[in-house]
């Protein structure tokens, strides 16, 4: 029950931008007037406009994508023309289901004029993510044609069929006008996804073939889902509403939405996160001077500095660092592409503690990058003593507030006069230490012989591409000494 | 694109879908929650608010100007024979008049008609609208169409008693052309308040409350002037022209003894259509452009066949009533004429002994709307604001007895509509239960039990979230509305009638507040976390700069900085 519960937190939290989009949705429902394009009771504009929003925040290919050994273009300019083309595509579609439907020319009209802006613009936005390698093959344009004649035509042909068949011999339209919507909504997330692929990624994984040396073979198995999980999932909404779904139960169709492009574009998950530690100081919290008398064992000692983790002081930065985000999955075989050549060795996560890495949630078993995963390498005991030496070690990370959702056990404490706390709150990392984990704001501290470093972790920014952290540049002893 | 990207992809499809169905039942729980599914009444309440209030919005000064006003306009043949229309005392309108130019407050609610409703004209008997704590105690009387009456007085009976047939017809019927108001029986106590028969109360003559006599047990306002006329008269011959009360403005005796009918002209026949426009109050429904045409009304049939007898107890009647001359209802056979007193009876048309009243069993009908093809699918009541203050005043006043009228102004509520608006648990729409047939009653079962009351969708729901949103819950929330205009109610009238504006800010204010509920839920256990902290005898590194710190005495005590670096404080042991 825990584990389902903390992966609903999960998706609720990873999804959290559809979750928003679907509420703005029910919200403005009750404005729009009676008579307004969006309040159609077959609820074909309301589901494009829900389509819409959410590709313009989630709009993902639904293909392989490009060789992953190959390194995408970056263009703001072309992120942005794709966005636009993709977020106008499913007008396109609607046009002409719409002017099939009802027989009205400017619809067409207006379908064909999105279809070409559509073309236009992703043609503006062509170096976006585009990589060098262009094996021979089927033209991207012969693709785009062929599937954007396909798609007008299918679509025209089931809003005719949908439409107004009176006749002696029929009586109203020759399927039901839910069918068509249903296809109209499957059409628009396929679309959307086609459109944010290219015809170049399949020629290269094509070219590439795969690792065991058959050839590669496209997953149809995407384009599938999202035409069909949508169309479908929008005919059993509304049989279980009675058949009558209308403007009406417009949210319901907005939900439907966003669920599926929850399933069909989720939140992309990154292969590392940058780290760096802060020193930090005291700022306060130090107890009054010592008394001269020795106090008795049961009392609090005096005179020693209590360290508070909110209560500090950043004084320098050191140590960045970047950490692999781990998965359960085994990326050869999802990905069983060959590679084009010799990789270079994965770069070393190694902290002075240990093995760090982002490790899958133990509960849900899912892909995490918030908490840190430090497998301890150089286990020491507290204290040793040698023939010369006696030496007295601690380390331990404090961690003020633990996450939300676990439960909190409570620390058996040393002293009667320790304050507790919980077992999250304070690791104590000894030599029978096999791990301990690192979240944003913790505070190691490393004491020795009385004398304390303190340094706090903060986590940067997910880093999705590998290229990114390939690029990174650990620091250089040049970095700190004045040569010259 | 990087193998871990790709590998998300092909994860995410294969493991997203599932746990992502769980929050999204979750999601639809809710909103299916919302969906109100009543037990088939027959009719749906799909709309309830103040339709003079809703008038003032966007209203077009200039158009009011140039003649959108409503004038009640009475029939001529009526003026001639019965006189002419007199609005109340003191106000110079009729209630109608009032309604539709905004100059009262006006509740009106709107049902639809359920899929497996025949399609005949709501009437008075199929729906009661009620005033109440926890059961219906005040019933009131929602404007209702008026009738174009041509009266069939036949049989074998003599002519006097045709004439008394006669003499009480067109007193009733000129009394209604000449109030506006529509007679449904009662006592001559009731028959006195329903034709203004009765000054306001003299006692309070200056302060009272009332602006007209008769607003005391509530009588259905007509929505335009009736007409009515003698048909085949023959032996019972017609009454003259007389100019009934036309001496004066207020109504006086000759008002009601010099009342007749005239005779009805070839062409006014049950069935045919009305000779001209009626001159009802212009009710406009948001249908967009599918504004059914305007259809002129037809002329019904009132058949009384008077039977022989002896004496006056042996004369038997029958009435029956052909609403625009078809499907014709039986209202009476075999009636005595003339009642006789019964021992204990109550109030009612048979109270007490005199002739039958057969005007009070002639069916009235609430209006009907709906776009065009589908004409009869809403009825639209609209409820005077003086009936609902009358009913306030008499449930929650200081003697709080639903059956005794109010004879002073008093304090308290004058916005009844709004009064009600606010509390709509006080108000009931009740239609009879279509399975009340099919189950057996229980012995000594109450009438209200076979009543379904259509007002529970405005509110309470879960937590009492109805009253936040939408007047008439979600599904409804979208229906059409209509108005005393000439004009169809624009979007902006109608979304302040649903408040669709409340739904708009409630939905996207309750997500907001669920989210900051959750997160600080989540979050409240940190309230009381102790903070760890560890113990260490001397910090290496720069001083810090304690500044502002509130702890910096603190530190300064502790601390000592014997050691030559000493940071935040540190004590040499």
């Amino acid at each position: 029950m825990r584990r389902y519960k903390n992966i609903l937190f999960r998706r609720f939290k990873d999804n959290l931008d559809l979750v928003t989009v679907w509420v703005l949705l029910v919200s403005i429902q009750p404005m729009i007037p009676e008579d307004h394009v969006l309040a159609q009771g077959d609820l074909g504009p309301w589901l494009t406009l829900s389509l819409s929003i959410v590709a313009l925040l989630r709009a993902r290919h639904l293909g392989a994508g490009p060789h992953p050994m190959l390194t995408k273009r970056r263009s703001w300019f072309g992120w942005f023309m794709r966005r636009v083309a993709v977020v106008l595509a499913p007008w396109s579609v609607l046009f002409w289901y719409e002017g099939a439907n009802t027989l009205t020319p400017t619809y067409l009209g207006l379908a064909i004029l999105i279809l070409l802006a559509s073309v236009v613009l992703l043609g503006m936005g062509r170096n976006f993510q585009r990589t060098g390698w262009n094996p021979p093959g089927m033209r991207a344009w012969v693709v785009w044609g062929l599937m954007g004649i396909f798609v007008a035509f299918s679509l025209a042909f089931v809003g005719a069929l949908c439409g107004d068949f009176s006749s002696p011999w029929t009586d109203g339209s020759l399927i039901p006008e839910w069918f068509g919507i249903a296809a109209l909504t499957g059409t628009g997330y396929l679309v959307i996804g086609m459109m944010s692929g290219r015809a170049r990624n399949h020629r290269q994984r094509k070219a590439a073939g795969r690792r065991d040396g058959r050839p590669h073979r496209a997953d149809v198995f995407p384009a599938l889902l999202a035409f069909a999980g949508p169309a479908v999932g929008y005919a059993l909404l509304n049989r279980i509403l009675g058949g009558t779904l209308d403007f009406s139960q417009a949210y319901a169709g907005a939900l439907h939405v966003v669920v599926w492009a929850a399933v069909l574009w989720p939140r992309p998950e990154p292969v590392a996160r940058a780290c760096v530690l802060h020193e930090v100081i005291p700022a306060g919290g130090g107890d009054k001077e010592a008394r001269a008398a020795a106090a008795s064992f049961e009392r609090p000692p005096e005179g020693a500095l209590r360290f508070n983790p909110l209560r500090s002081k950043r004084i320098l930065v050191v140590h960045p660092w970047m950490i692999p985000v781990h998965s359960s999955r085994i990326d050869k075989l999802d990905d069983p592409v060959r590679d084009l050549w010799r990789k270079r060795p994965p770069f070393l996560p190694h902290h002075i503690l240990g093995e760090a890495a982002f490790e899958p949630d133990p509960v849900t078993r899912m892909t995490q990058w918030d908490v840190i995963h430090v497998k301890m390498s150089n286990r020491q005991d507290v204290g040793s003593v040698n023939a010369d030496d006696a030496q007295s070690r601690r380390i331990v990370v404090l961690r003020p507030f633990p996450p939300p959702g676990k439960r909190r056990r409570r620390r058996v404490a040393t002293y009667r006069w320790d304050e507790g706390g919980t077992m999250d709150s304070l690791q104590v990392v000894d030599a029978t230490t096999e791990s301990a984990t690192l979240m944003d704001g913790d505070v190691l501290v490393l004491s020795s012989e009385g004398v304390a470093r303190a340094f706090e972790v903060e986590l940067g920014a997910p880093l999705y591409e590998m290229a990114d952290v390939e690029a990174f540049r650990p620091p250089q002893l040049e970095d700190y000494v004045k040569v010259g | 694109m990087s193998t871990r990207a790709y590998e998300f992809e092909r994860r995410g499809r294969r493991h997203a879908a599932v746990p992502l169905l769980l929050p999204a039942l979750l999601l639809m729980i809710p909103t299916l929650g919302c969906i109100d599914t009543p037990e088939e009444p027959g009719w749906l309440m799909v709309g309830a608010y103040d339709a003079a209030t809703l008038m003032t919005i966007g209203r077009d000064l200039t158009a009011e100007e140039s003649g959108h006003q409503y004038v009640w306009t009475p029939f001529p043949g009526m003026t001639k024979s019965c006189g002419p229309a007199k609005a109340p005392d003191g106000v110079g309108v009729y209630e109608s008049e009032a309604v539709a130019n905004s100059l009262s407050p006006a509740l009106a609610i709107v049902l639809e008609r359920g899929e497996s409703t025949d399609s005949e004209p709501l009437s008075r008997d199929e729906v009661r609208v009620a005033l109440g704590d926890d059961q219906p105690q005040f019933l009131l009387q929602p404007a209702v169409s008026p009738r174009y009456i041509t009266v069939h007085i036949e049989g074998e009976g003599n002519a006097h008693h045709k004439q008394l047939v006669r003499t009480q017809l067109q007193m009733e019927l000129c009394m209604e052309h000449k109030t506006g108001r529509g007679w449904i029986g009662g006592d001559g106590s009731n028959l006195r308040q329903a034709f203004l028969l009765d000054p306001p109360d003299q006692a309070n003559w200056g302060s009272d409350r009332r602006y007209f006599g008769g607003q005391r047990d509530p009588i259905p306002p007509l929505l335009g002037p009736p007409d009515a006329c003698l048909a085949d008269a023959g032996e019972v011959g017609l009454g003259g022209d007389s100019g009934a009360g036309a001496g004066a403005l207020d109504l006086v005796p000759s008002d009601v003894w010099g009342a007749s009918l005239r005779g009805c002209e070839i062409e006014e026949q049950a069935g045919a259509l009305l000779g001209r426009d009626p001159g009802q109050i212009p009710l406009k429904m948001s249908v967009g452009e599918d504004q059914p045409r305007p259809v002129r009304p037809k002329w019904d049939k009132l058949l009384v066949s008077v039977g022989a007898g002896r004496t006056d107890d042996d004369v038997n009647v029958d009435l029956s009533y052909a609403k625009d001359g078809v499907n014709e209802e039986v209202l009476l056979t075999e009636h005595p004429l003339f009642d006789r007193p019964e021992e204990g009876s109550g109030s009612g048309w048979s109270a007490g002994a005199g002739m039958t009243d057969m005007l009070a069993r002639v069916p009235f009908s609430y209006p009907m709307m709906g776009p065009a093809g589908d004409t009869e699918r809403y009825a639209v009541l609209i409820i005077p604001n003086w009936q609902i203050v009358e009913g306030l005043r008499r449930l929650y006043g200081p003697e709080a007895d639903p059956d005794k009228p109010r004879a002073t102004a008093g304090g308290g509520v004058q916005y009844g509509v709004g009064w009600v608006l606010d509390h709509p648990e006080l108000l009931f729409v009740q239609v009879p239960d279509p399975n009340a047939e099919e189950a057996e009653p229980e012995e000594g079962e109450p009438e209200t039990e076979t009543w379904l009351d259509l007002t529970e969708i405005m509110g309470g729901g879960t937590w009492g979230l109805r009253n936040w949103g939408y007047t008439v819950g979600m599904l409804s929330g979208r229906k059409p509305i209509a108005l005393p205009s000439r004009d169809a109610p624009s979007w902006e009238q109608a979304s302040v009638a649903h408040r669709a504006k409340h739904q708009s800010l409630f939905l996207g204010c309750a997500a907001v507040l669920a989210f900051l509920a959750l997160a600080g839920l989540r979050r409240l256990p940190d309230l009381w976390a102790k903070i760890p902290e560890e113990r260490v005898d001397y910090w290496p590194g720069a001083l810090a700069d304690q500044g502002d710190d509130p702890d910096k005495k603190a530190g300064d005590q502790g601390g000592g900085g014997d050691e030559g670096g000493g940071g935040g404080g540190g004590e040499g042991k």
